[in-house]
């Protein structure tokens, strides 16, 4: 197993999942910022060919409906948008046999190489989050879109795995930003380095920005006892922190037995889009 | 019409039939080459029913049962080469054969399994020394060079071409070192067989496949190894058997099969008793501290019930390590095969769950099960494989000496007798099968 | 040949190999090769410049940046210093970009004949819309689904000079302007939500697709941050938890189409407890509301419980700056009612002219136009309907940024009436389901192809006015309507005093008293002016019309944006967020609560068909706590029979089901209240 990697930047997103109504807006935010392919098209082209569809979807950043199981006006709701976490022990780094994927740059963004990857999947399946999703088939761009394309993120082909890079390219910006300005690029301003979905949240659910440093807003958002990460017992160490006023929704963050106060017969499953 | 191409003192159906034969495999070798070359060229793994969810599937599972399978390869080479158990050289050259039928196979499917197969050397020119995964890929390949240097003595020694003196010296060069191939083989062998296990307990994020170990090998590193080399003699025990009754003869006294399944059996019996202990360690530690219950693990709607873990630990595992240990049981023939197939079946059972069963099920709270059912696009590839098996086998058999002892076991009678003559009461009576 | 020759030759023939280039060159042309596929597109390599602009396909008029690569509009991100954008991108600002090259795009003026549409030049397209207007004076309507923009003046300038008939889409807008009418004034209402420390919504979606969402959505972000206590409470009242509801601070169960009985009977507790309210008509509203609304009553009619509304009573009348939005759930529908009795009841709590206020309208600037209320005046539904059922003539109806086809109630009616009027004319960016029907498609240029402005959507804080410029080429061979209308209306011999759309907007800022140059560069101008008009409240409590139709279960159609709009199918990069609780396949997905489906006798999963007032559909039960019990909540968006295939013959249109009910004394008919029947298809 690769080491715990520390940096002395810890890009982090915080996201407060009381104010996420579930709209889509960073969804749809961040498929145009990476440059990925209209998913229907593509889910088309597989139906005209006869080939299974489920789970096929290229999509980097997938909200979830929690529910907190009860019937009536006891119900209720909550929406988790999941980016890549991140990891600070990442699973998928030291399971790939070509090292198309790394965790080896000051912020703690675990990279993905496209031209690296030879799409043989493993780091799909140790990842407990979903974040990885493999290309199983050409990325099919309708006439004329691309010329839309953003000149951030190269076009993966078929045949390897991407996931949320928490828009590196924007990192690279600010940080070319900060140069220009005359600034320290390594010790960006808050908000001067924002992913896309952090970006477009109507609601502002969203916030990002270097938990290791005192000027930044998740620096003190992550100390709140509200906050918790996804599946904290695993060791992934993720860098992305959800934070909740409701119990139930922090007590699904992570498996809990009954003992510990877990529900009884563990998760009540939520409802999967698409 | 081939008669010159057969090993000495064997008789051959007609090439006729033989090319019929080949026609018929030929079938499931055409339909499963169809749909690889759809997916490399054309279609792309969209083709298939594996998904983001379900990353690995049939291939991968069809890969680590066969690579166990095969590990009848490197066990019997190891326990006859490096241990000197005589008896087992009546066997060990179709033990390399299908060690080497399971490995190239193997790596066939491999190809068509990754999106980017023109990229595969990318593991060995950018290895990463913590993955299991470059580990597997850089021993699977030098074992099955291995393999192969293992196979040619005795495609070497067709009978025409063994006239040639060059290659008659090169076969006989190749016997000497073969200790050395063989020893070198168990080596790889062990480690690759270890660390197909050892890529499924190190996954930190997957409680139903993680395991504790010693130092950097999970405790799955060993279950796999030791799982192999029990089922892998059983299955080339269960292969020569197949032969038999497609061929009509006796290929390999019942002597040596009972050997091989016993060393099966054995090693089934030392499996078996890591495995409950690993089992229950598993359930009481690894799934507790990952706040999860034993129960979580199973989904008996979807396919991924308990009953498969019995299964594959008593009716697959303790059942067949007492039919194969003990005498009584292991004399009786019917009994024999069918120790030696519900042990391949346990061990298939095992890199089943393994693979499938631990991508169904959700870590996330919120998250749920999914079953996964390959199409034919994965399993036409799959078939072709097996197809390719029994091509290479019909092949290996009709035009190579692979049994030693088929000649023993099936005197051909000799034309145009030139007197009769009485019978003669034969001494004891043979064991036969 | 002995072992060490062998050894020997073995050796050498492995060294041998290794230096060779072959293998060296192969597996590095592989890793080349792979990376350089040519069919995989390449991505610009130039800089990307940003340039702002107000979104007009989002309805809340939200203000984005658009990022231009090489001449190509390849990317919206947030302006933070507009103030109905405030930095967020909502997935309809951000389809301003990703529909740019829909497949569904009109790419050039279009003819129906006999056999499909063909091709025309924009020339020959004014000719035949001239030669059209020239022989059908008088018949002419004109629907305009653009809340916000100048161009109606020169549409209505045209058609008014015509003597033909202008309607505005039914919406908030139209319910403003009515309801604001009806109380004796006129002007835009206006709501600082920024300010208000105790926020009610009465059905009003208000923080995913009502008003000005998108701001609304901000200033919630800012009263809610992070890992601090909240400096307001939400409240939300409506018949689904919906995108609004999910967040807010409580969620109260409402019957759909329940806004103005909550509001009333929220008015007449607080007229108990001694609030008055300085205005025209207090003692008649007073006495109507005091034997109308008890709280009996309005737990009866909304679900509401009595308990709950004291409670909410309560707590409007101990907040210091309460405000009350009213309105459809889905955006349409609810009439002028809804709107007056919140109206009424942000009276009693003393913010008129403080939480609620009234701007005024944009300044007329082109010549015969009539002002905004005389535009909104007239109800297209029964309009259409009666074109449709052949009672009332239209010899040439043009459709400008609406899709009346599709996105009113009783759909189906409303496309036979494209049908049966005798000449439609669509301005659509889009094949949609109105152009498909349309004799002549005359495609306009998108928001960022085109000139165009925004002057206060409903529910903004104050007057706002932006500007658009074009920032790319013209993607096809379209236009900007309004300049082809000024170009059709001196055809006509109508000399309406400009000679480009440009300069109508030119003319808007300086009546408005904004900076051309300002405006240009994409800033955004406000006014905190305010119309001193008083209201008359006796309006505000005549009862409302009941609920239309029989049925079993009360029908609350859902918006969401992610779904796109009545106007714009669900756009390309937003597909991939519709869930399986909307949509399974290719199915619609209803939902209703446990209690709900038992009582209805249909089980989760099971298909049913639902018969409303207007239509029916057939879709499949989900069973979600997020539906009120004795309601069935259905997505908008889905159906689409035009546009492409991201959203074409993808489920059904829930527009369907609705039919709208006359309502006479505001004159605006409504459908927010229906019922339909549910049994297991």
């Amino acid at each position: 197993m690769a080491g715990f990697k520390e940096f002395n930047i810890r890009w982090s997103m915080v996201v407060d999942i009381d104010k996420c109504t579930g709209c889509g807006a960073c969804m749809t935010a961040c498929n145009k910022e990476n440059n990925i392919a209209p998913q229907e098209e593509a889910k088309t082209r597989l139906e005209s060919k006869g080939f299974p569809t489920r789970f096929k979807k290229i999509e980097w950043l997938t909200i979830y409906e929690l529910s907190n199981g009860k019937q009536g006006g006891d119900h209720d709701t909550a929406f988790l948008p999941r980016p890549c976490m991140q990891c600070g022990l990442p699973s998928c780094v030291s399971v790939c046999p070509a090292i198309a994927t790394d965790k080896n740059e000051e912020g703690g963004i675990v990279s993905q190489i496209y031209p690296r990857c030879f799409g043989c999947r493993y780091c799909m399946a140790s990842c407990p989050y979903h974040a990885r999703v493999f290309n199983w088939d050409q990325p099919i761009f309708p006439e004329g879109m691309e010329k839309q394309l953003t000149p951030n993120v190269s076009v993966r082909s078929r045949g390897v795995v991407e996931k949320c890079n928490f828009c590196h390219h924007r990192m690279m910006y600010a940080k070319d930003a900060a140069r220009v300005a005359g600034e320290d690029p390594e010790k960006l301003a808050d908000g001067a380095y924002m992913p896309a979905c952090a970006e477009a949240c109507p609601t502002g659910a969203i916030s990002f920005g270097d938990v290791k440093n005192p000027e930044h807003a998740v620096h003190e958002l992550i100390k709140s006892p509200n906050a918790f990460r996804l599946l904290e017992r695993l060791g992934t160490d993720p860098q992305v922190y959800y934070v909740s006023t409701r119990d139930w929704v922090r007590k699904q963050g992570d498996n809990y037995l009954e003992s510990e106060g877990g529900v009884a017969g563990g998760n009540n499953g939520g409802a999967h889009h698409g | 019409m081939d008669r010159a191409l057969w090993p000495e003192g064997v008789e051959r159906c007609s090439f006729g039939k033989f090319l019929l034969w080949l026609g018929f495999i030929g079938i499931f070798l055409a339909a499963g080459a169809y749909e690889a070359v759809m997916i490399l060229l054309p279609d792309g793994l969209a083709r298939t029913a594996l998904d983001n969810y379900f990353g690995f599937g049939l291939w991968i599972t069809f890969d680590l049962g066969i690579i166990a399978l095969g590990a009848g390869a490197f066990f019997t080479g190891l326990l006859k080469y490096i241990l000197d158990i005589k008896e087992l050289e009546k066997i060990v050259n179709l033990t390399v054969i299908v060690g080497f039928i399971c490995y190239s196979g193997a790596m066939l499917v491999l190809a068509l399994d990754v999106g980017q197969p023109l990229r595969s050397w990318f593991g060995f020119w950018h290895p990463n020394v913590h993955s299991m995964l470059t580990e597997v890929m850089f021993c699977i390949s030098c074992y099955l060079m291995v393999l192969i240097l293992e196979f040619i003595p005795n495609i070497l020694e067709n009978r025409q071409l063994n006239k040639i003196p060059i290659l008659h010296n090169i076969a006989h060069n190749f016997h000497y070192v073969m200790p050395l191939i063989a020893g070198l083989g168990a080596f790889l062998s062990t480690f690759h067989q270890g660390s197909l296990g050892g890529m499924y307990g190190v996954l930190f994020a997957r409680p139903y496949i993680l395991r504790d170990g010693f130092f950097i090998w999970p405790w799955t590193f060993f279950l796999f190894v030791i799982s192999a080399v029990a089922s892998g003699p059983c299955f080339s025990v269960l292969v020569v058997k197949f032969m038999e009754l497609i061929t009509g003869k006796e290929l390999v006294d019942f002597k040596v099969k009972k050997l091989m399944c016993r060393i099966g059996g054995t090693m089934l019996a030392l499996y078996l008793f890591f495995k409950f202990l690993d089992t229950w360690a598993w359930a009481t530690d690894v799934l507790p501290r990952s706040g999860l219950t034993w129960d979580q693990m199973f989904n008996d709607a979807l396919g991924y019930g308990e009953w498969l873990l019995w299964a594959e630990l008593f009716l697959c595992g303790v059942i067949p390590a007492i039919l194969l240990l003990t005498p009584r049981f292991r004399n009786i023939p019917g009994l024999l095969y069918l120790g030696a197939i519900l042990n391949c079946t346990g061990i298939v059972i095992n890199r089943y769950v393994f693979t499938v069963q631990a991508l169904a099920i959700p870590v996330m709270p919120f998250d749920e099960w999914y079953s996964y059912t390959p199409n034919w696009a994965e399993w036409g590839p799959s078939i072709m494989i097996i197809a390719y098996g029994f091509l290479i086998l019909s092949l290996a058999y009709r035009y190579l000496p692979v049994f030693p002892q088929e000649t023993q076991l099936n005197p051909i009678s000799a034309p145009a007798a030139p007197a009769p003559v009485e019978p003669q009461d034969v001494e004891g009576e043979p064991e036969t099968a | 040949m002995n072992r060490r020759t062998f050894l020997t030759f073995s050796a050498g023939a492995t060294a041998g190999l290794m230096i060779t280039p072959i293998p060296w060159k192969l597996t590095d042309d592989a890793s080349i090769w792979t990376q350089n596929w040519q069919w995989n597109p390449k991505v610009p390599k130039r800089a990307i410049y940003f340039a702002e602009m107000a979104s007009k396909l989002d309805p809340s008029g939200s203000g984005v940046k658009i990022a231009v690569v090489n001449g190509n509009a390849v990317g919206v991100a947030g302006n933070v210093d507009h103030p109905l954008g405030k930095g967020a991108v909502s997935t309809m600002a951000a389809a301003e970009v990703g529909l740019l090259h829909s497949p569904a795009r009109v790419r050039q003026p279009m003819l129906k004949t006999q056999t499909g549409f063909k091709t025309i030049s924009w020339e020959e397209a004014e000719t035949i819309l001239t030669g059209k207007l020239t022989e059908a004076r008088g018949d002419v309507a004109m629907v305009s689904g653009d809340d916000t923009g100048s161009a109606n003046e020169i549409f209505a300038a045209l058609v008014n000079g015509l003597h033909g008939s202008y309607y505005m889409m039914p919406g908030e807008t139209q319910s403003a302007h009515k309801a604001l009418e009806l109380m004796g004034s006129e002007g835009r209402i206006a709501y600082d939500i920024e300010n208000a420390d105790y926020v009610l919504f009465l059905g009003a979606d208000a923080l995913e697709s009502s008003g000005t969402s998108v701001r609304n959505a901000r200033v919630f972000s800012e009263t809610h941050p992070t890992g601090k206590a909240a400096t307001a409470k939400y409240v939300y009242a409506g018949p689904v938890m919906n995108n609004t509801a999910v967040v807010c601070d409580q969620w109260i169960q409402a019957k759909p189409g329940a806004a103005a009985t909550v509001a009333l009977g929220l008015s007449r507790i607080l007229m108990e407890n001694g609030a008055s309210a300085d205005a025209k008509g207090f003692a008649s509203f007073k006495q109507d509301v005091a034997q109308g609304y008890a709280p009996a009553h309005v737990e009866r009619e909304t679900g509401v419980r009595a308990d709950v509304l004291q409670k909410i009573a309560r707590e409007l009348a101990a907040a210091k700056r309460p405000l009350v939005i009213a309105g459809s759930e889905f955006g349409q529908g609810a009439g002028a009612r809804a709107l007056m009795a919140s109206l009424g009841l942000n009276m009693l709590l003393g913010q008129m002219g403080q939480s609620v206020k009234i701007v005024p309208g944009a300044p007329a600037v082109v010549k015969g136009s009539g002002s905004e209320s005389e535009r909104y005046a007239a109800d297209v539904v029964p309009f259409l309907k009666g074109v449709a059922e052949g009672r009332v003539n239209a010899s040439v109806l043009m459709v400008y940024d609406a899709n009346p086809a599709y996105g009113l109630p009783q759909a189906e009616a409303m496309a036979r009436a494209m049908d049966k009027a005798a000449f439609t004319v669509s301005f659509s960016s889009f094949m949609d389901e109105t152009a498909e029907r349309a004799n002549l498609i005359m495609p306009n240029s998108m928001t960022a192809e085109r000139y165009d402005d925004l002057y206060t959507p409903y529910g903004a804080g104050c007057a706002t006015y932006s500007v658009n410029k074009p920032l790319v080429k013209s993607a096809f061979n379209t236009r900007t309507i309004a300049d082809v209308m000024l170009s059709v209306a001196s055809r006509l011999g109508m000399d309406l005093g400009y000679a480009s759309f440009k300069d109508v907007l030119k003319a808007k800022s300086v009546a408005l008293g904004a900076s051309w140059g300002s405006l240009r560069q994409g800033k955004a101008w406000t006014s905190a002016s305010t119309s001193g008009a008083k209201l008359n409240l006796a309006v505000c409590a005549t009862p409302a019309v009941g609920a239309f139709a029989q049925g079993s279960l009360a029908l609350a159609p859902v918006v969401k944006h992610h779904l796109g709009t009545a106007t714009i199918a669900m756009p390309p990069h937003s597909a991939g967020t519709v869930r399986t609780s909307e949509l399974d396949g290719v199915q619609s997905v209803v939902q209703m609560n446990a209690k709900t489906a038992r009582m209805s006798g249909v089980k989760a999963g099971e298909t049913v068909k639902l018969v409303g007032p207007g239509g029916e559909m057939t879709a499949k039960v989900h069973v979600s706590e997020k539906v009120m019990t004795g309601v069935v909540a259905a997505s908008l968006g889905f159906g689409h029979t035009a546009w492409d295939g991201f959203s074409k013959g993808v489920g059904e249109n829930a527009f369907k089901l609705l039919a709208a009910a006359d309502d006479p004394e505001t004159g605006l008919s409504v459908w927010s209240a229906n019922r339909v029947t549910i049994a297991t298809a």
